[in-house]
């Protein structure tokens, strides 16, 4: 369901910086003169901005403590991550080019957490604890390589759509176990903290975006980008345990460009 | 103030062992001390080097010989263990192993931190440090634990000055650094080196229920780590002499003796129930009564199972009759649970089960321990089979505590043994008479046998018992008594538990025990209480005025 709706997402960004050229080439009095030769050669991009979240992760996990199986149920924070990204573009033929970008993402949040604690002393007496971890990092470091075709506009202004494979790195704290407090006679327990870990993974995906420049100079300008990238991921949580995740999201970045 | 640390082996075979110790190291945990850059070298001359930089550390003072032994296999070999110090503070876990030959530096190992810059004095004292640790973990630390002042490689690098303490609790010894300047615990780790565990125990009945236990190496053994005192069950392996000699306390019992089981699997059901029943007893008095163990101070239980073995029936039931079919508190926190009988040899028409598969025996049992503590009822005649029937009365209370309601197995009722006794248990307080015992004062046993009735006449007591719970008619005096209800039961427990404990002398009659209920019960729910009113018609529908 979110797979199909992030399409969607991502679909309509690119359908919308597509339509958009030519609507503003429509409506403007002052038609530009097509730049036969205008177009740089080489393109550098610096970026920052955010990643929007990767949509909600949960996780239920089991295994055995005191002779019985203890639940842990993990909802991962859904909140946006600082995106950095550095790229280039080297233009081939025509409008035409190719693009790589590195983007990198990190964040932060708090997981909420729901443990059933079997009791050690009696059967069918688990303590349920709930709380809350903070500090519960996600890093992303993707590579993403594009096709691009740069969009008559002005000018001032570079249009540039693009879409090819990513290869991202998704390295997220994942909750492996619970910590409590428990004193005799055990029948309550509270949470304390919960046990992570590092996962990672590195896993093949796509992306989908354009980047808008604005000429200050014949050879820098500012601009921005909008992009949607998109992989799955399993992370290692415990053995024979892993949890599914989504890497990427909606980048929207803003910096500086460099045309040679 | 960045850290360095380093670790100087010389020998190749020596730095192999080093390696194997490192990997063995756990998982660090938070404010572990850091994990700095690592030197391995086996060369003559980096030998050489640390040997003239051990040597100058120890002529500074920054490295002090702790212990010096001579080599008990090796003639001529010397080892020397120093600490390294800074502004003659020692540097916690920063030393030195230092092998010599023929006083020639032959190996060195050692951990030691460089870059170390903070300022050496403390600016709270040892005895603050101790009494703000107090405070912060509600625990009253001795005068005696003097507190070291140490330096503290922290787990980002940095040092802190502190005083470090070792806090001994029941269930725990920690070691504690608290900041000499800010006075706040900086890093803290348990240094007792047990471990409790959850098992799986099979009971005498083919139950299955959990048993704590303590995990050592290879195995797991009776001793529970997990509640406030310790319950260790030991297993004599059918030797009675060696239990003669236990309770005549000609030996004592150790580690070798617990119970175990290598994979936390067990299934020797004497030892399983013998063990997990006496922590079952211990929550009851807890749960119920606020009770903290036998002597109200968490006083070690100790349970002995398996003195014979029912194979040896023939060769021993005469000289050890009450291994084979009798439980007993033997003083001081100590039960014995007989073997039980082969199962083609009955008693009285009945099968004898191993002893400690019943729980209201177990908890009867260690219910003498709770009057040694507390009333220390004599043992003879009237005052003696007040002693039984409180045990009674609490055993048949834990069965009711942890147990269903019913008939049968693992199932709570008012027969004592009847588990483990088949069939129809050794007494039965609803209705005594059903196993020949007395229900009534008039018809009390009043011969010297059995010590004056202590076993017989007890039913007399708990038949009360069962009435003011349960209500009914007693067959003997046909007075029917109005009980408070097996829901209420609690306030009838609570009644007996308190007159037992708090309120009668050692040599109490039935008449005193009637005043000293009705007392407590008074006490508790009010002198119109449904409870006062039940313990009323209950002593004298079993004719004690």
């Amino acid at each position: 369901m979110m797979a199909a709706r992030e399409t969607v997402i991502a679909c309509c960004i690119a359908g919308a910086v597509g339509w958009a050229a030519p609507a503003y080439a429509q409506g403007t009095v002052r038609r530009p003169a097509p730049r036969k030769l205008g177009e740089p050669r080489v393109t550098v991009t610096v970026s920052g901005g955010v990643q929007s979240p990767a949509g909600s992760v949960s996780d239920h996990i089991t295994f055995d403590r005191n002779v019985e199986t203890e639940t842990i149920d993990v909802t991962y924070p859904k909140r946006p991550g600082v995106l950095l990204d550095i790229g280039g573009r080297v233009r081939v033929w025509k409008r035409l080019g190719f693009g790589v970008s590195v983007g990198h993402v990190t964040g932060d949040g708090t997981a909420d957490v729901t443990a059933s604690v079997p009791h050690p002393f009696f059967f069918n007496q688990a303590r349920t604890v709930t709380g809350k971890q903070a500090g519960i990092a996600r890093e992303e470091t993707g590579i993403h390589l594009q096709v691009q075709y740069a969009v008559p506009a002005s000018r001032k202004v570079r249009v540039v759509l693009g879409a090819g494979p990513s290869r991202i790195k998704l390295t997220q704290d994942v909750i492996t176990d619970v910590n409590i407090t428990e004193t005799y006679p055990y029948d309550t327990a509270a949470f304390r903290d919960a046990a992570t870990k590092g996962a990672s993974a590195s896993v093949s995906g796509y992306n989908a975006g354009v980047d808008v420049t604005w000429s200050l100079t014949r050879n820098v300008g500012v601009g921005g980008l909008v992009r949607y990238t998109r992989a799955d991921a399993d992370l290692d949580v415990r053995s024979g345990h892993t949890l599914s995740m989504k890497a990427g999201g909606v980048h929207a970045a803003a910096g500086v460009r460099f045309a040679f | 103030m960045s850290v360095r640390r380093r670790i100087l082996p010389v020998s190749a075979l020596a730095v192999c062992l080093f390696l194997s110790a490192t990997r063995a190291q756990p998982v660090r945990g938070q404010g572990d001390p850091p994990q700095g850059r690592v030197t391995i070298a086996s060369s003559a001359a980096t030998r050489r080097d640390w040997t003239t930089r051990v040597d100058a550390m120890l002529r500074t003072g920054d490295l002090r010989v702790r212990r010096r032994t001579d080599d008990t296999l090796l003639a001529g070999r010397v080892h020397e263990r120093a600490d390294q110090f800074y502004r003659g503070v020692r540097v916690f876990g920063a030393d030195v192993a230092r092998q010599l030959r023929n006083g020639a530096t032959e190996s060195v190992f050692g951990t030691l931190y460089e870059g170390i810059d903070i300022e050496a004095s403390p600016e709270i004292d040892a005895d603050e440090a101790r009494s703000r640790l107090a405070a912060r973990i509600g625990v009253e630390i001795d005068s005696s634990i003097e507190p070291e002042l140490v330096v503290l490689p922290r787990g980002d690098g940095s040092y802190a000055l502190t005083w470090r303490m070792r806090v001994a609790m029941r269930r725990d010894s920690r070691q504690y650094f608290v900041d000499a300047r800010s006075g706040e615990t900086v890093f803290e780790y348990s240094d007792r080196e047990t471990q409790s565990a959850v098992g799986k125990a099979l009971g005498v009945l083919g139950d299955t229920k959990k048993i704590s236990v303590r995990s050592a190496t290879g195995q797991f053994l009776t001793s529970d780590e997990l509640r406030p005192p310790d319950i260790q069950t030991y297993d004599l392996k059918g030797n009675p002499f060696r239990a003669d000699n236990f309770l005549l306390r000609r030996i004592t019992l150790g580690t070798s003796d617990l119970g175990s089981d290598s994979d936390n699997d067990w299934t020797d059901t004497a030892i399983d129930d013998a063990h997990v029943y006496a922590g079952y007893t211990y929550d009851y008095y807890f749960k119920r009564f606020g009770r903290k163990g036998l002597n109200d101070a968490d006083i070690r239980v100790q349970t002995i199972v398996h003195p014979v073995h029912r194979s040896d029936f023939s060769l021993y039931i005469d000289d050890f009759e009450d291994y084979f079919i009798n439980a007993f508190y033997a003083g001081d926190g100590v039960v014995v649970f007989g073997e039980g009988l082969p199962g083609n040899v009955t008693l009285g028409g009945q099968n004898w089960d191993y002893l400690a598969g019943g729980l209201d025996v177990v908890a009867h049992e260690l219910s003498h321990g709770v009057t040694q503590y507390t009333s220390n009822l004599i043992y003879l005649n009237e005052s003696g089979a007040l002693n039984e029937a409180f045990s009674d009365v609490m055993g048949t209370s834990v069965e009711f505590f942890f147990q269903p309601a019913g008939d049968g197995a693992l199932k709570a009722d008012y027969t004592i043994g009847e588990d483990v006794v088949r069939p129809g248990g050794i007494r039965n307080m609803a209705n005594p008479r059903a196993l020949g015992d007395p229900d009534h004062y008039s018809k009390r046993f009043t011969g010297g046998q059995d010590n004056g009735g202590v076993h017989i006449n007890a039913t007399i007591v708990t038949q009360a018992f069962y009435l003011a719970i349960e209500g009914g008619t007693n067959r003997t005096s046909g007075l029917a008594v109005q009980g408070v209800g097996g829901a209420n039961r609690e306030q009838i427990e609570k009644t007996f538990y308190r007159a037992f404990t708090q309120l009668l002398p050692s040599n109490a009659t039935f008449s005193v025990a009637r005043a000293a209920t009705i007392q407590a019960a008074q006490d508790l729910y009010g002198g119109s209480s449904a409870a006062v009113r039940a313990v009323t018609q209950a002593w004298t529908a079993v004719g004690v005025e």
